[in-house]
């Protein structure tokens, strides 16, 4: 096995590409999964039954199969439903259905860590249950929802990875395209795996950064 | 949705479920060993040291990279260095690269969340520090590793699933065939999805089993 | 309020209760821990839920839940043992929140407000702090002023003095003293009996779960009524 430099220079063009739609998938399917992740965490804890027990269920489903079969059926269901996405929205369809059930999680045990008496105060102030929730106790939350989501924010993009059963062209399905056009493999695959690392690590660190800044 | 469809789906998928389960307790067996044994011997180096860097870049790059690279890694790379293994041993190998590199991390984080007081005390009354490591730091550390090991055994379980892209015939592969043969995809992905539920549950049901045997018992101090 | 009982599994918190406060008056309410004091007053603003008993302030019954018990609620102030400031938003933001989220006022006249109230409990100077930079008996007060903010008609005090050091705790029961004066009906559990004795118009005594003896404070601390009530006394008030 040799690696050499112009194999890898000659991949480098279209692997580049795809890192571009594989950081746009990651960054769109997470802010979709925290824009709806709130409510169905509030709905879970404090929502009519029906609410909590079909959002239990979704999040258990999910969270217990691998992410490849919310993919095939994100990728199945919505021809079926009527809804004709092309690859990059199916795959950001699939992406935030895994993402947020995560994310509702992360949402409840940060409310749930906040402890009783904050929720008591906003009550006996006079707010009802829902508005206690989004205006007292989410805002709070927030803090310390920002470090496990920035580790989701890895998970989503690793997780990108699999789109490529559904022929989205992000890297994993663009190098593994190209392993077979060129007979290039190791500088493939090689550059795959320093792509994701520096996405990973670049966005990580932005995430943290921003942390930082909500912080103070 | 057709009953009699989903029945015969959930026979057709016990061997391929069966393969799911060989490659996941294979690896598991294997990596759980080499990762928390490298975790524990990571948390009690030097971070100056050779080893020590080695150890963190690995856990870097299998915690910064996606299963699916591993898996090609492996499934495309290994052949060119003239190792010729088994498609079943490759999906294990590609398994126990993952898995361990999280465990070393899980053990790791395990070993320093025990105050450093423990390691003085133990110190203070004349042991060294692999006695320390033994007597004192591990049946506590172990306490904290296993809820995180626990979830890393269904991480493992449901990573397994990408090894269908290397044409093993596991779970997830037997099902996308059914699928495509009669696009039924509702009733197979549900009979899938409770495969890999129970498989899941059953195995945590017996790990938090082995757990609370621990746990009554004092942990492992006390048991040898 | 009308036999009011709650029990937790087995445990009857609450046995039957019955009681009464009239506008203004100022009533302390002591007892062993376990008797159920707490439990009392947080079945009146139902943080409790109670299984049966009914609650009425100004001749309006207390509901199970919906908007009246959110209406009612905005006229009950409540002040917790652990203070529950909000603390992610700065000491004067924590007394305007309710007023404005809640009764729709402007940013202006609910800061203007909120100084006022600060005055009150000698706090303004601290008004941008957040609350973890203040010291217990200060956050204590905040939180007072928090309550009074919503310009309730009746102030439930639980155990507002039990987290914090001593020397804090005259500074807080001060300005309930001086709430007192001013005339708000008050409810306060508490065990600083100096304070029962200087602030309360009654004294209820509580244990297991129903209240055994009631009486002005020079009768009730002089003339002990019920062995409980005696026993208790000399426990807390020493020797």
């Amino acid at each position: 096995m040799s690696v050499s430099l112009t194999s890898f220079l000659e991949v480098m063009p279209p692997l580049l590409k795809a890192a571009v739609v594989t950081v746009e998938i990651s960054v769109l399917s997470l802010a979709f999964a925290c824009v709806i992740a709130p409510p169905l965490a509030i709905a879970r804890m404090i929502g009519p039954w029906p609410a909590r027990f079909a959002v239990s269920v979704l999040v258990e489903a999910v969270r217990g199969v691998p992410p490849l079969v919310v993919i095939a059926f994100v990728y199945f269901a919505l021809p079926a439903i009527g809804l004709t996405f092309n690859g990059f929205w199916t795959g950001v369809a699939a992406l935030t259905v895994v993402g947020a059930v995560y994310a509702v999680d992360i949402v409840r045990s940060s409310i749930e860590s906040l402890g009783r008496g904050q929720k008591e105060a906003a009550l006996a102030l006079g707010f009802s249950v829902w508005r206690a929730y989004l205006e007292i106790l989410f805002p709070q939350a927030l803090k310390r929802i920002l470090p496990p989501l920035t580790n989701e924010l890895a998970n989503v993009i690793k997780a990108s990875a699999l789109l490529s059963v559904i022929s989205v062209n992000e890297i994993s399905h663009v190098g593994h395209g190209l392993i077979f056009e060129t007979f290039i493999v190791a500088e493939v695959i090689i550059q795959m795996a320093i792509l994701y690392l520096v996405i990973v690590g670049c966005l990580s660190a932005l995430s943290r950064a921003l942390e930082r800044r909500l912080a103070h | 949705m057709d009953p009699v469809f989903m029945f015969d789906v959930l026979v057709r998928l016990i061997p391929p479920l069966g393969l799911t389960i060989a490659l996941s307790l294979t690896a598991l067996l294997i990596a759980t060993p080499i990762g928390l044994g490298l975790g524990t011997l990571r948390a009690t180096l030097r971070d100056q040291s050779l080893a020590a860097r080695i150890l963190d870049l690995y856990v870097f790059v299998v915690r910064g990279t996606p299963i699916l690279i591993q898996i090609f890694a492996v499934y495309f790379l290994l052949p060119m260095t003239g190792l010729k293994l088994p498609l079943f041993w490759m999906g294990v190998l590609a398994l126990v690269f993952n898995s361990a590199g999280y465990q070393i991390e899980i053990a790791r984080a395990g070993v320093n969340s025990v105050s450093r007081g423990q390691w003085e005390a133990a110190a203070a009354i004349g042991f060294n520090r692999s006695q320390s490591l033994l007597t004192f730091i591990l049946p506590q550390a172990a306490r904290r590793m296993a809820g995180p090991v626990m979830n890393e055994l269904s991480q493992l379980i449901k990573a397994s699933s990408v090894l269908s892209v290397i044409t093993l015939y596991e779970l997830h592969k037997a099902s996308e065939a059914i699928i495509s043969a009669n696009f039924r995809f509702v009733e197979v992905l549900i009979v899938e999805g409770f495969w890999y539920f129970v498989f899941v549950y059953t195995l945590v049901m017996i790990a938090r089993r082995i757990e609370k045997r621990f746990s009554a018992s004092g942990g492992l101090a006390e048991q040898r | 309020m009308r036999g009011i009982t709650k029990s937790y599994g087995a445990f009857k918190a609450l046995d039957a209760v019955d009681l009464d406060l009239r506008r203004g008056e100022k009533l302390v309410v002591c007892g062993p821990s376990g008797s159920g004091k707490s439990t009392l007053i947080r079945c009146i603003n139902r943080l409790e839920e109670p299984e049966s008993g009914l609650v009425t302030i100004e001749g309006q019954k207390v509901g199970a839940g919906g908007a009246e018990l959110i209406a009612l609620r905005r006229r009950v102030g409540m002040v917790f043992q652990q203070f529950n400031l909000f603390p992610h938003l700065p000491v004067i933001d924590n007394i305007t929140i309710g007023p404005r989220r809640l009764k729709g006022m402007g940013r202006a006249e609910a800061a203007d407000r909120a100084i006022a109230l600060l005055e009150r409990v000698k706090l303004a100077d601290q008004a941008h702090k957040l609350p973890s930079q203040l010291s217990g008996g200060q956050q204590q007060r905040v939180a007072i002023a928090r309550a009074l903010a919503m310009e309730p008609v009746l102030m439930l005090f639980d155990e507002p003095t039990s987290a914090l050091d001593p020397e804090m705790i005259k500074e807080v029961l001060d300005v309930m003293l001086e709430l007192g004066q001013q005339g708000m009906s008050m409810i306060v559990v508490t065990h600083e009996m100096g304070f029962a004795r200087r602030a309360a118009d009654r004294i209820v005594f509580m244990d297991k779960g129903r209240i055994v003896a009631g009486a002005p404070p020079r009768e009730f601390f002089d003339n002990p009524s019920h062995p409980r009530l005696r026993q208790f006394l000399d426990n807390i008030l020493g020797h």
